[in-house]
């Protein structure tokens, strides 16, 4: 890079940072690489009702942030909601994660962008005419360097007691995001054991060849480790060893089961069961 | 082919066969074991053993000063005040650093000389992986991953700094830090209470 082009960059850097909206995303150390913007799927809210809110984390090209399981390195973003109050926040419904790989470093997330979205329960009386939703972002993202970054986000809807209408600004990217998200297993699609240090799960209804198991609790399993799927008739079982830093007890597993990495988009089941004795 | 690609194949006998064409392999260390020997140059180009310090207490830090979480720690202090506690007490600590030439965190041993000044480094001495032959031989993951040698040469730790996985330094006076622990515990003649744990931090810069 010439010192002229050099130069400039800087300069863009510095308009850029000037002129930055309240929703662009800070690094710890100036811009970072990923930017987060909070959306509703409604243009209004109910009282008594749920609606969705979510943040978009969006990396630059080439960079990538964190599942709630990193893998062997890296953060999971996290999301601090500041509601009004008898509002309640449920927990993100995290899109299905990719593997990638970094100097042989192992990691889960997003390559792109990622909406995270997140159950609002409004309470049934609100007095308000409009009200102000605000979250605390933060995330790591990294490409071969890691930045932190964070951003203070807030919204602000009507309170309307009526149906709310879809915001046709956001419906696509809902829709597609709710879609593809891992889809939860009845009771009776999965089960969970433990034996000998190696975790077994089962999926008595699917014949999935090319499933891959990724546990929520990064100290579960290893990422990369070898997993053993068999499948018999309709019914897919993988199994994988414990990580040296798994719990010496574990009563419940949750995560995701994969049907097949490289499938695009992939198609992807909740795993939530109890262990069985 | 990606080593992704490899590591999602469902396939054991297609496995067992590409595993031999993974670039990084990790050994890894398993606690109560013998920790491996090694053999690396210091910032001051002087060949150091592991086997130098039989006998001793041995941290092993790995380093990568530009990542944010090394950052968080040496920031204000933490890290530096950690080894000049320890080395007090005659425990040998040895910053490694095993990102490759070109990588973030690499630098010369010259380099090395003046980042151990400007950070105001306490460790015993900093130890250049530039192939990352001990960082995968220890499987050394992330910066910061600790790990602890005994006085017998048995690995008693391994894992994170400590208990708060977060790049802010203002976390640090909540968490649990794991290399004090273990290392006034197992002083103390005690059970080292979380030898293991997972680490955090950036990725090693392989």
């Amino acid at each position: 890079m010439s010192d002229r082009l050099a130069i400039f960059s800087v300069v863009c850097l510095l308009i850029a940072g000037c002129l930055t909206p309240v929703t662009q995303a800070q690094g710890l150390f100036g811009r970072s690489p990923a930017k987060a913007t909070l959306l509703s799927q409604q243009t209004s809210i109910q009282p008594g009702q749920t609606f969705l809110l979510g943040v978009l984390v969006t990396p630059d090209d080439g960079w990538h942030t964190y599942w709630i399981n990193p893998g062997e390195s890296g953060l999971p973003t996290k999301i601090q909601w500041e509601l009004p109050a008898g509002f309640n926040a449920g927990d993100i419904q995290w899109p299905t994660p990719h593997v990638f790989e970094m100097g042989g470093i192992l990691g889960l997330g997003y390559e792109g962008p990622a909406l995270l979205t997140v159950p609002i329960t409004a309470p049934r009386q609100i007095t308000d005419d409009s009200l102000t939703i605000k979250a605390q972002v933060s995330w790591l993202v990294c490409k071969e360097a890691c930045i932190p970054g964070r951003a203070s986000l807030s919204i602000t809807l009507p309170v309307k007691d009526v149906t709310p209408k879809v915001d046709p600004a956001n419906e696509a990217l809902f829709k597609t995001t709710l879609t593809q998200l891992p889809k939860p297993l009845a009771a009776d699609e999965q089960s969970v054991s433990i034996k000998d240090r190696k975790l077994t799960i089962t999926l008595p209804t699917m014949a999935l060849p090319h499933a891959v198991f990724h546990a929520s609790d990064e100290s579960l399993i290893e990422l990369g480790s070898e997993q053993e799927v068999t499948v018999k008739g309709k019914v897919t079982t993988i199994t994988v060893a414990l990580s040296m830093y798994a719990p010496k007890t574990i009563t419940q597993v949750r995560g995701v089961v994969v049907a097949n990495p490289h499938d695009k988009p992939p198609k992807a089941y909740a795993v939530d069961a109890a262990v069985k004795p | 082919m990606s080593i992704k690609w490899i590591r999602n194949l469902a396939s054991l006998a297609v496995l067992a066969i590409i595993a031999s064409m993974t670039p990084a392999t990790f050994a890894g260390v398993e606690n109560g074991k013998t920790a491996p020997g090694f053999e690396l140059k210091n910032s001051h180009g002087k060949t150091v053993s592991l086997s130098d310090y039989k006998d001793k207490y041995v941290v092993l830090e790995w380093i990568n000063h530009q990542c944010p979480f090394v950052k968080k720690h040496y920031g204000p202090g933490n890290m530096q005040s950690l080894q000049k506690q320890y080395t007090e007490k005659g425990v040998v600590w040895l910053s490694i650093c095993s990102s490759a030439p070109g990588k973030q965190g690499h630098l010369t041993a010259n380099g090395w000389m003046q980042a151990a000044k400007d950070h105001k480094m306490a460790s015993t001495a900093v130890l250049l992986d530039e192939d990352g032959k001990v960082g995968k031989m220890y499987g050394a993951k992330t910066t910061p991953h600790m790990f602890i040698i005994a006085p017998d040469g048995n690995l008693i730790y391994q894992g994170a700094i400590d208990s708060i996985k977060s790049p802010r330094s203002s976390d640090i006076s909540s968490a649990t830090n794991y290399v004090a622990e273990a290392l006034d515990a197992h002083m103390a003649g005690k059970e080292v209470p979380n030898p293991i744990t997972k680490p955090y931090g950036c990725g090693v810069k392989y």
